[in-house]
């Protein structure tokens, strides 16, 4: 083990953490977006909807990110049809191609988040809601989403480390995130343990800033977790 | 007193742990050799899952020679030298021999040395500089001394590092890289392949040793003086047996073992 090798690999490994951030960020916002697509679908009236959006979370869910990414990358590019498309611009891009992969299966695991944030509202509450003459719309902002948002907080800060170690995956597909640039480290300098130590330590300082936000979100949905304004103790009470 | 005793105690650790590496006198029964698979035609995996190619043929043919029990791990390439040094195997084979590694592992004499060329398509052509590979997309293998080389002498391409091989010429395929720069073997046996008939060697030969090493031998851990002999004496025992002639011409049309 050698310390100067750790060290000297980070300024080296932090040239990839634009592009680690970049991907997460962008999958994870996609992926919230489709996965409310997919809630809304699950929820909705039409059985062909509903069955899409369960065959879409149980395919996404059952099949390993590496398999979906590959399939994406190396499997489309074999058709003539998807290279002549428009749609090749896109692909044909490794970044792109890792986003999409990501922001496809991150979509399935938040609908099922969000689904059961949904599920957890009592129906009493939302009953109420009613009989006070709040329109759907008002019921769903003031009564749905805020408790749901609550139940499903927890899970989901859990699937955005998970997605922001994800992106590791991209290496494989020769993007030079941080992941990526410690294997060309590591193949010039074979020192596996120390470059390794160092990428695992800078995925766990952004994990770290995630955690943060994600505490920072909790303590805004939860305002009866905050002290009252009035905290000047009362003497002689 | 006692103080004194553990002290002299911790400075005798590691003399200790040099002990059976410098003094070793016996070879490892099997002797297991540490192979990547997915290398054709040199080592690959078939669909028994068993490896095949011309490093295992020239492996079993070394350890028949010198008499020895040989048996094949299968490692992915990354982690080819790491696997060597925690003792997951004893040898590396299809190593080339660089400065560089040389720090990390002790080598064998050379068993095959040819040179390094790029491959492309049959209907484009670049100018082979620096300023003519300005912005072309070379497809490397993630770790070889190709990626070295396009780093250091062509900074200008677009360089992209595979897994494997076989996953740039896919990308080449697919049109998402221009040229894949290899080892002229491993790309010849590309061309001659179905897939290859629309793609031709391109621009010159490479073999600048500071790059390219002085060809391919098997990596050994440093000091494991016996096991380094021993397969350096098969493989002179192969070469002057014919058996080597045998092998290589089984699977390449010219002598591969160079100068």
């Amino acid at each position: 083990m050698n310390f100067q090798m750790i060290l000297e690999s980070f300024p080296t490994l932090l040239e990839g953490v634009r592009l680690t951030l970049e991907l997460a960020l962008l999958s994870v916002s996609t992926g919230l977006v489709l996965a409310i697509g997919l809630t809304v679908a699950r929820q909705s009236r039409f059985v062909a909807l509903q069955l899409l959006a369960k065959g879409y979370v149980f395919v996404f869910r059952g099949t390993p990110l590496l398999v979906q990414l590959f399939l994406l990358y190396y499997g489309l590019s074999q058709f003539d049809a998807v290279r002549a498309s428009i749609f090749w611009v896109v692909l044909r891009d490794p970044f792109w191609c890792s986003t999409i992969a990501l922001a496809l299966n991150t979509a399935a695991y938040v609908s099922e988040i969000i689904r059961g944030g949904v599920l957890s509202v009592p129906s009493g509450h939302i009953e109420a809601a009613h009989a006070v003459g709040m329109s759907r719309l008002t019921i769903m902002r003031r009564v749905v989403i805020p408790v749901a948002a609550r139940q499903a907080l927890p899970a989901y800060g859990n699937e955005l480390i998970l997605m922001i170690k994800a992106t590791s995956l991209a290496s494989t597909v020769t993007l030079l995130e941080v992941t990526g640039i410690a294997r060309q480290i590591i193949s010039r300098t074979y020192a596996v343990f120390e470059v390794f130590i160092a990428a695992g330590v800078i995925y766990l300082l952004i994990n770290m800033v995630a955690v943060v936000a994600v505490h920072v979100a909790d303590a805004w949905l939860h305002p009866e977790r905050r002290r009252p304004p009035n905290t000047m103790p009362v003497r002689n009470a | 007193m006692a103080r004194s005793w553990i002290i002299s105690l911790a400075l005798m650790v590691p003399l200790l742990g040099l002990t059976p590496a410098a003094a070793q006198e016996s070879l490892p029964d099997p002797v297991r050799i540490g192979i990547e698979g997915a290398y054709p035609p040199f080592n690959f995996v078939d669909t028994n899952g068993e490896v095949q190619g011309f490093d295992v043929d020239i492996m079993n043919a070394i350890c028949a020679a010198e008499k020895i029990r040989c048996e094949f791990v299968i490692q992915d390439w990354d982690g080819i030298i790491p696997g060597l040094q925690v003792g997951k195997y004893d040898v590396i084979i299809g190593l080339g021999i660089t400065e560089e590694r040389k720090k990390a592992v002790d080598f064998t004499d050379k068993y095959w040395a040819t040179g390094n060329r790029f491959v492309g398509r049959k209907d484009k052509e670049w100018d082979y500089t620096p300023e003519g590979l300005d912005g072309v997309v070379i497809g490397v293998q993630g770790g070889a001394w190709q990626e070295a080389y396009v780093k250091a002498e062509l900074p200008q391409s677009v360089m992209r590092s595979y897994q494997t091989l076989e996953q740039a010429y896919l990308d080449m395929e697919a049109g998402r890289v221009d040229l894949v720069f290899s080892d002229t073997v491993l790309l010849f046996d590309f061309l001659n392949s179905d897939r290859g008939k629309d793609y031709e060697f391109k621009g010159p030969e490479y073999d600048d040793p500071k790059y390219f090493g002085t060809g391919v031998g098997m990596g050994i851990r440093k000091g494991e003086n016996l096991l380094r002999d021993t397969i350096s004496s098969g493989i002179r025992k192969v070469r002057e047996s014919g058996e080597y002639k045998k092998i290589n011409e089984k699977y390449f049309p010219f002598d591969i073992y160079g100068e």
